[in-house]
């Protein structure tokens, strides 16, 4: 199994966490992403998931800048990411301590 | 790259790049437009999902019937079988009497371009139906390599006919770069 599966991270969590700091346009979600999680998406990836994260409510877009269109976590969405965020440390947590077992 | 990304934007549908055609033309002129980048970016246009889900139910399909389609694909290959082994027969081994009783009949099929090409491409079409909707192979970029794997669960009907395609594409083979080289 490589690095990558192992990691195994969801892009739209990865957009999620990554607007979490702030309104963030594609290319800087694509170097944040790459910086925090290592991870390198595509432009098909990112905006396959900026559009499911859209129609779902999680995140919108804000008015252009210098052609570039920001996005930003709505409130839905920063409530979504707290849960699942909640449920990964939560795997995490069970994980460990049976592996410390 | 910047303009096989531009083409590779049209396999998306109108309205989306409506919405997002700008967004993502931005970030190619950002420097986003590698090879990896044209992939992704192919790979994950409504069509070339549509494509695969299309390939993935004939395989699928082919698959719950691997004695029908490997009949089939014996069908397929016979023609070129026969052809193949009355040569060896008659040119490697010295034994003339088959190649020489199907000639006369072979001969206006053989000599005719779309018979040659038929007869040419058939263990290709026999091995792909034999073998593939048997085989999965999963190819992708794993830490910027180019990363392919590739498992098989391949009935023995399929095998037989696989095999036996595999090796009249070796013999064709050979004999075309004795001939050509």
């Amino acid at each position: 199994m490589s690095n990558d599966r192992r990691r195994g991270a969801d892009p739209s969590l990865l957009i999620l966490i990554s607007l979490a700091a702030g309104p963030r346009h594609g290319h800087a979600m694509l170097l944040d992403v790459a910086a925090f999680a290592g991870q390198r998406l595509g432009p098909g990836t990112l905006y396959g998931a900026i559009e499911r994260l859209e129609q779902d409510g999680l995140i919108e877009a804000l008015p252009e800048v210098e052609r570039r269109t920001p996005y930003r976590l709505t409130s839905n969405g920063s409530t979504y990411l707290a849960g699942r965020l909640d449920g990964l440390q939560n795997l995490a947590r069970i994980g460990r301590s049976r592996m410390s077992a | 790259m910047k303009t096989l990304m531009r083409i590779a934007l049209r396999l998306y549908p109108t309205p989306w790049r409506r919405r997002y055609g700008n967004e993502v033309r931005q970030l190619i002129d950002d420097g986003h437009a590698s090879p990896f980048d044209l992939a992704d970016l192919v790979a994950h246009a409504p069509l070339a999902a549509t494509v695969r889900g299309e390939l993935s139910t004939v395989k699928s399909h082919l698959a719950t019937h691997p004695t029908r389609v490997a009949v089939v694909a014996l069908a397929i290959v016979l023609p070129t079988a026969v052809l193949v082994v009355v040569s060896v027969l008659k040119y490697v081994l010295g034994v003339p009497g088959p190649f020489d009783s199907i000639e006369p009949g072979a001969t206006p099929f053989v000599t005719h371009p779309i018979g040659e090409t038929v007869l040419i491409l058939a263990p290709y079409v026999a091995f792909g139906l034999a073998v593939v909707p048997f085989t999965r192979l999963r190819v992708g970029w794993t830490e910027g390599r180019l990363a392919a794997r590739a498992e098989a669960s391949v009935p023995l009907t399929s095998l037989v006919v696989g095999v036996m395609s595999a090796a009249l594409i070796v013999v064709m083979a050979i004999y075309w770069i004795a001939e050509n080289l």
